[in-house]
């Protein structure tokens, strides 16, 4: 039976119950108050992003679940490599995707609680991040200098000792 | 001068109690690292805790900071960062001030310490409150920068040297010891001081003093040596007795001090016959392991001295079974304790006293006392602290006191040395029941003292209780040493803090020797102890270095390979590190006894050397500190100091403190401190220019060197 989710604008969509469980949030849900057959609201997701939420959902679906990650294992899971993304993974991120979409799908796999899609698009973001000064990611993502110059110049002498010659 | 220094001192001297901060740091290590990392961790972003459906109509909160991306809330910053490298955070901190906050999460930055191998080492609180005041935001990142800072400093070989005066100027410092907080010298003209150093930036505070005069100590010691301080010993500092302090001096003369208030704890006034090269406190404060210019390793006990009567039923509650135990077997004493099949240890160990005391009536001092030594020789040393100290293992007076005759009689050759080492293997003798138990004469000693002793033994129970009597001794003391002896009373007089007055104006503890093995043809220069206590290794003007099994009482290899006298040692996990006359060091594995690695690079003979997990550290008369990787058998770094030959070192992470024996230096320590440069560029475009900027305010090692290190730059710089 298939589990219905409906978005903030009251798209709705059908999946199968392995595919919603990839959500933490989900799964949990189900489990607690049973299948009901209703549709199940997110109105912290649009539709456009839900879509793409489960066709990552539904390509992974046979993947083995995490388990909840204990804070020394999220201590650990640090020596994971940014650039180390599936092929699949990588695609369906670029496939497309502006900045806001993709800050959307973080938000929603945060909220749904899916922790590969969390660290996928973290790790995106992250690839964008890498090796930029800090000029050029102001640029790319439109951030506003509120550092007065004083600031800024303290900023930069407190840096100094990683930042390059 | 210093808050935590006094702080323990005053500490001490009101109830005894040191709070060891040692074992505060220990645990500040990688555990705490990543206790500290449970508490500071965020609550996993996301609403885990949300499950009901209820929660899912009810839009989640939104987080009153502005967000870290368009749309992206602060909360999901850490998400991103942690997939980042140092460099790339750091930027981070650069953009706005939002992402300056976020890219500060203490988490981000532990995960750097860790993967860096960075600890939270002795000295970093200090470097926090002085860098970061309250900002505790600031710390990790502080922690990481300081630590790189210093690695990047090591691996190029650069330092600031800092002199600073710490004696008179007509004094010399002879040897040293450091640990996180504190320094304690021991001079040529026989003076002991102890300094507070509570951050490493103290030093460089120090060494800008500009002030001829030397720095005054924080601890004073009372008077107790009489000619040059050869070497000291602490135990280790993670122990219930970080307290204690042995000095030994050219005479033979070993002394037990206080290292909080200066006082004497105990006093042999000959030990060796002759200088003693070498001291160590082992077993948790219980004994002492000495080697002299004898060529004989002594182990010496430390035992509390008790009272005669059985006060301590009459005071009050006994801080534990074992000195109840101890005191009713006192009253039956030899005898009880001869019937006591109470294990073979304790037989042994009560041998030594009832033995002595029973020959000395009918043998001639001397020879008393040899058998006394004979006896205790055989007994292997107790080792269990419960059983050891639920027994009174008494001495008695006449024993001591003989023992005592003979200390005074410097001509005398030690305490039958040869007996002693031929009977090593013979069983022990068997523990006469006759005992005598002669110290009728104690039951004057006064309430104070029993008091006294009842504060000790709470405090101290891993001390146990008492063989000797210390009046007699005391008075013996006081007529062959008298200004020992005036000294402990001008300061029990003096004192008005009864607990110090205590502790001073009665020595409870007297030491006593309990093994004296031999087995060098020559003068034993240097002596360390294996990291289990139960393995010393003595290096000789014999050319070997051998290593003595101190449970067996037996010497357990003897290693050849330097062509000349050894002059240093020093140990770290197995192996054993032998600096030489041969002007070489040599690398020895204890549990082969081969000679693993020869290290060749010094020009003249070498005088002294430090080791840690990776580096080995050595100085001698080529005034010229050279640091090696020992696992690799490389020379890291030539430094040459050109204060004159070095004659002691010791490091940590964030230094290296020496003495050096040059004119106008003698007095001084030099530290080559490779942690005060607070700003330096992880990345440099090249070696050169970045020599040439530091120059000016920095000692630059040998440049081969440095170049030698550029390859191997800390993979953060990335």
């Amino acid at each position: 039976m298939p589990v219905i989710l409906q978005a903030s604008d009251g798209q709705q969509f059908p999946i199968e119950k392995n595919v919603a469980e990839r959500s933490m949030l989900l799964k949990n849900m189900l489990e607690d108050v049973g299948d009901a057959g209703d549709p199940i609201p997110l109105p912290n997701v649009s539709g456009s992003i839900l879509k793409n939420v489960i066709e990552y959902c539904e390509h992974h679906k046979d993947d083995p679940h995490f388990a909840a990650e204990e804070d020394k294992e999220v201590f650990e899971s640090s020596r994971k490599k940014p650039d180390d993304i599936d092929e699949w993974d990588a695609n369906f991120m670029k496939a497309g995707k502006g900045n806001e979409e993709l800050f959307e799908i973080i938000l929603a796999a945060n909220y749904l609680d899916i922790k590969p899609l969390l660290d996928l698009g973290c790790k995106t973001v992250a690839n964008m991040i890498k090796g930029k000064t800090p000029e050029q990611i102001r640029e790319m993502f439109n951030i506003e200098n509120d550092f007065t110059p004083e600031e800024e110049d303290q900023i930069r002498r407190e840096n100094e000792w990683a930042a390059d010659a | 001068m210093s808050p935590t220094f006094l702080d323990k001192v005053q500490t001490w001297k009101s109830t005894h109690k040191f709070s060891p901060i040692k074992t505060k740091r220990r645990l500040n290590s990688k555990d705490s690292i990543l206790r500290s990392a449970e508490l500071l961790n965020s609550p996993p972003a996301g609403s885990n805790d949300q499950l009901s459906s209820e929660c899912i109509t009810t839009a989640s909160s939104v987080p009153p900071q502005p967000d870290f991306l368009p749309g992206l809330p602060s909360h999901l910053a850490f998400f991103i960062l942690q997939h980042l490298p140092v460099e790339d955070v750091v930027n981070c901190c650069r953009v706005c001030r939002t992402w300056n906050r976020e890219a500060l999460h203490p988490i981000l930055w532990q995960r750097f310490c860790m993967d860096a191998g960075i600890l939270f080492g002795p000295g970093i609180e200090h470097i926090l409150l002085e860098r970061c005041g309250d900002d505790t935001l600031l710390w990790w990142k502080e922690v990481y920068r300081d630590g790189i800072t210093r690695r990047i400093n090591w691996e190029r070989g650069k330092y600031e040297l800092l002199t600073v005066p710490l004696v008179d100027i007509r004094d010399s410092i002879n040897c040293f010891w450091f640990d996180g907080d504190k320094m304690v010298i021991g001079t040529r003209r026989h003076r002991l001081s102890v300094f507070h150093i509570p951050s490493p930036s103290t030093w460089t505070t120090l060494a800008a003093r500009d002030d001829p005069k030397p720095v005054t100590p924080d601890v004073t010691f009372h008077p107790g040596h009489s000619v040059p301080i050869m070497a000291i010993g602490l135990p280790d500092q993670a122990g219930p007795v970080s307290h204690l302090l042995a000095s030994v001096d050219g005479s033979g003369a070993l002394i037990l001090w206080n290292v909080f208030t200066g006082a004497i704890i105990a006093n042999v006034p000959t030990a060796h016959n002759g200088g003693i090269a070498g001291v160590a406190i082992i077993d948790g404060g219980r004994r002492i392991v000495t080697a002299g210019f004898d060529r004989i390793l002594r182990v010496h006990e430390i035992r509390l001295d008790e009272e005669e009567e059985e006060p301590d039923e009459a005071l009050g509650p006994l801080p534990d079974d074992q000195s109840s135990q101890g005191s009713s077997s006192g009253v039956s004493r030899t005898g009880s304790i001869s019937s006591a099949a109470n294990a073979g240890k304790q037989l042994l160990g009560t041998s030594f006293g009832v033995q002595s005391g029973d020959t000395a009536s009918v043998m001639s001092r001397t020879s008393s006392l040899r058998t006394g030594h004979t006896a205790s020789i055989s007994g292997s040393l107790p080792r269990d602290a419960s059983i050891r100290s639920g027994k009174s293992i008494r001495d008695s007076p006449s024993a001591s006191s003989r023992r005592r005759a003979n200390h005074s009689d410097p001509g005398r050759p030690p305490s039958g040395k040869k007996r002693g080492f031929a009977s090593s293997t013979s069983p022990p003798p068997p523990a006469p029941a006759s005992g005598s138990s002669p110290s009728k004469g104690k039951q004057s000693s006064s309430t104070a003292a029993r008091l006294a002793l009842r504060v000790i033994s709470t405090e101290r129970p891993l001390v146990p209780p008492p063989p000797l009597k210390y009046r007699l001794r005391a008075k013996l003391d006081k007529l062959r040493h008298p200004r020992h002896h005036s000294a402990a009373e001008d300061k029990s007089t003096s004192k008005s803090n009864s607990a110090e007055e205590v502790q001073d104006s009665a020595p409870q503890y007297s030491i006593v020797c309990t093994q004296a093995i031999k087995g060098h043809s020559g003068d034993i220069y240097c002596m360390a102890v294996m990291p289990d206590e139960n393995i010393a290794v003595t290096g000789s003007m014999d050319h070997t270095v051998k290593v003595w099994d101190l449970e067996a009482n037996a010497m357990a290899r003897s290693m050849r390979g330097h062509t000349d006298s050894v002059t240093c040692l020093c140990v770290r996990d197995e192996y054993v590190f032998s600096g030489s006359l041969d002007k070489t060091i040599r690398q020895w594995d204890t549990t082969s006894g081969r000679c693993t690695r020869t290290l060749m690079g010094h020009t003249k003979w070498v005088k002294t050397m430090a080791v840690d997990d990776r580096m080995l550290i050595s100085g001698g008369w080529d005034e010229v500190i050279l640091v090696w990787d020992w696992k690799q058998g490389t020379l890291l770094h030539s430094l040459p100091i050109n204060h004159g030959p070095i004659v002691c070192l010791q490091f940590d992470e964030t230094k290296i403190a020496a003495v050096c024996r040059g004119d106008g230096y003698q007095h001084h320590i030099t530290i080559l401190d490779f942690g005060s440069k607070r700003i330096e560029p992880l990345v440099v475009k090249s070696e050169q220019e970045e020599q040439e900027k530091s120059v000016s305010q920095r000692v630059l090692a040998d440049p081969e060197a440095a170049e030698k290190e550029g390859g191997e730059e800390v993979p953060v710089a990335g």
